[in-house]
């Protein structure tokens, strides 16, 4: 349980988990509602998170985590890896049954556009956020639609649909695969952080760490709340080829 | 060059065409063949590989979705209608040959500027035209041979349009995967041209023989239409069309899937299963035609529809995928089997009546419910209770086929001289 929560500040360094807190505590009011979250205690008030600046230090963890520790415990259902929840831990060792897997690559920089293009979308409270133009200090890769590769270079498919969980965060790509001339393509839903981004490479900006075989053989991803999902072997840090089903 | 003299063409009663035009009743008929091909062609360019093109495009699945079935739906509605409209004008070469530019410029939209607007467009263009391409072929073979002969230029348009299927989809296939997504579309567009060259010698063929107007267009009031809609034979038809397209559209996809799983090279095997039966259409079509006029539309009829139950049992048992494969060559029966006896047996019901097209159309209606239903249905059975389960459905829609053609579906191959059968 110990190593994921280390490895998560590792890879998503402070700015991520200001970002997810940031994210978090304001998506929270809304998604109270949600079908999945059974939350009770969610107040608002949180919004004024340390979490800010996206430059905040790692401390604010700590302060914003334990008022969202308690509810996700039950949205856990949801099969799917766990990536960002995971400072949750520091205050309440117990809740988390998910952090399990999920296997950051060392590519920190590169993951971080991700969640910041699907990230900042939820000023969905009533409240209108004052929103401003900026630009996002990071290389960005557009997703949908891109092929992705496989590390020997093979094609495997290209991405279709993105998931996201009760809290905006993306947990799933899903890959189109195989088929001809449209004819027998298969949908298969892979844990995110199995994909790997190379902006700057125009022809094979995704690359997914499975093989072609892992992928072929994984279950048909079908439209449902808890879809099966190739996911990252729990332990070992990397391996291309090896998954474990939900 | 018809194999066959057309001794009489009852296309047009009074005015008999004179049966022996050869010269350029030749080049006509060849015009035909090239058409067909051509048009299978451009057909292929337009099947499920849209979706695969407009994913890459960012395009959402739901956005997909859409597209698609604003396609399918602007097809089906307007196969009726089109029909009727196939009927209404003399020069069916015209319309053929306009059907063909609006083929064009779909595929334009599609390759250029895959924003929703063209894509939505062009999906209702390709849907309408469609419809009337396929009465219009229909209606200049049966211009071309008479109603005589239907059957076994039937069979010849089934084998050239066998051939363009097949060499369709390794094309594209190729272009796909080795040039671009967007070039298919370029290279379908640019397939319309030579398919309106093939389309000249049809209209050198009908000018000269002037003699040789549209079918008669006797009845032309919507009794006459309504009569054929309700003729007794062409509704069992109907049902008997839908229930195998409803078993087979569907079959394919199933097993592809099955395929896209477990083979080594599932986008060779699913392509080979595309076009193995293509070849088989294409070896068995000009046999199937002369079988069907010796033996009756019937017996092709339970014959081909007999694959299917069969081909969904075998696999529902297996997945191996040279096993599917030569099990593929029953759905090249199948296809050839069915391919001609739409338009033919349409033809044995509602040639003289000036309906032909209308007919056609409305078969053209239920296939369409068939595989519209059908493809949803057994994928949500799949989902719910497994494929075997929904390939046992299939199996039994393809038996119900069969046991309807076996015991309501009358022979309507005209009598060799005189054709009381005709109800007109």
């Amino acid at each position: 349980m110990s190593p994921p929560v280390q490895r998560v500040c590792r890879l998503h360094g402070a700015s991520r988990v200001a970002w997810i807190a940031l994210m978090v505590s304001t998506a929270w009011g809304t998604l109270a509602g949600c079908s999945t979250t059974r939350t009770t205690a969610t107040p608002p008030a949180r919004e004024d998170a340390p979490a800010a600046p996206p430059t905040a230090p790692a401390e604010p963890q700590s302060a914003n985590a334990p008022p969202e520790s308690a509810p996700p415990a039950d949205v856990q259902p949801a099969p799917t890896t766990n990536v960002a929840a995971a400072p949750c831990v520091c205050s309440q060792p117990a809740p988390k049954p998910r952090p399990k897997k999920h296997k950051p690559k060392p590519r920190a920089a590169v993951t971080q556009p991700e969640p910041q293009s699907v990230g900042p979308v939820p000023p969905p409270t009533n409240a209108v956020v004052n929103a401003e133009v900026g630009r996002i200090d990071a290389p960005l890769t557009s997703i949908l639609g891109k092929d992705v590769f496989s590390p020997k270079g093979e094609n495997l498919g290209r991405v279709v649909d993105l998931l996201a969980d009760s809290e905006g965060r993306v947990r799933v790509a899903i890959i189109d695969f195989g088929g001809f001339l449209g004819v027998g393509t298969r949908r298969i839903a892979v844990d995110w952080p199995l994909l790997h981004f190379t902006p700057g490479d125009k022809d094979k900006s995704l690359r997914l760490t499975v093989t072609r075989e892992k992928l072929q053989s994984a279950p048909e991803y079908k439209d449902s709340d808890s879809p099966r999902v190739l996911v990252p072997p729990a332990a070992t840090p990397d391996a291309a080829g090896a998954d474990t089903k939900k | 060059m018809l194999q066959a003299p057309t001794p009489r063409s009852e296309v047009e009663p009074p005015a008999a065409r004179p049966s022996g035009a050869s010269p350029s009743n030749s080049s006509a008929g060849r015009g035909l063949d090239w058409f067909n091909l051509f048009v299978a062609n451009i057909q292929t360019g337009f099947g499920p590989f849209i979706a695969v093109y407009l994913s890459g495009q960012s395009w959402t699945q739901t956005s997909i979705g859409l597209a698609l079935s604003i396609g399918t739906i602007s097809s089906m509605a307007s196969q009726v209608p089109a029909g009727a409209l196939v009927d209404a004008i003399q020069n069916k070469t015209r319309i053929a040959a306009f059907s063909v530019l609006v083929f064009t410029a779909s595929a334009l939209m599609f390759a250029i500027h895959p924003i929703r607007l063209f894509v939505y467009l062009a999906e209702i263009l390709h849907g309408v035209s469609s419809c009337t391409l396929g009465p219009a072929i229909a209606a200049m073979s049966l211009m071309l041979a008479g109603r005589m002969g239907m059957a076994l230029r039937l069979g010849r348009n089934a084998r050239y349009a066998a051939v363009g299927n097949g060499v369709g989809a390794a094309l594209m296939g190729a272009c796909g995967q080795y040039v671009s997504e967007r070039a298919v579309f370029y290279l379908t567009a640019a397939l319309t041209l030579p398919a309106l060259f093939a389309l000249l010698p049809l209209r050198r063929f009908r000018k000269p023989g002037g003699n040789v107007p549209a079918p008669p267009r006797r009845p032309q009031s919507g009794a006459g239409s309504l009569r054929i809609l309700a003729d007794r034979r062409l509704l069992i038809f109907c049902g008997c069309a839908m229930l195998f397209t409803f078993g087979n559209a569907p079959l394919l996809m199933l097993i592809s899937g099955t395929l896209t799983a477990k083979g080594s090279n599932p986008s060779l095997l699913i392509g080979a299963c595309i076009v193995l039966p293509q070849i088989v259409v294409a070896l068995a079509s000009p046999a199937v035609g002369r079988f069907a006029d010796r033996f009756g539309r019937r017996l092709v009829l339970i014959i081909g529809f007999a694959m299917l139950p069969v081909r969904a049992l075998i696999f529902s048992t297996t997945a191996n995928p040279t096993l599917v494969i030569a099990v593929q060559v029953l759905d090249g029966i199948a296809g050839a089997g069915f391919g001609i006896l739409v338009p033919l047996i349409v033809s044995d019901v509602a040639a003289r009546s000036g309906r032909f097209n209308l007919a056609l159309g409305a078969v053209g209606f239920a296939i369409g419910i068939g595989s519209t239903v059908s493809t949803s249905a057994a994928g949500w059975i799949s989902d719910h209770f497994g494929m075997r389960s929904a390939f046992y459905l299939l199996a039994a829609t393809g038996l119900a086929a069969v046991l309807l053609a076996v015991f309501a579906m009358p022979e309507t191959r005209p009598a060799a001289d005189e054709e009381e059968e005709g109800a007109r």
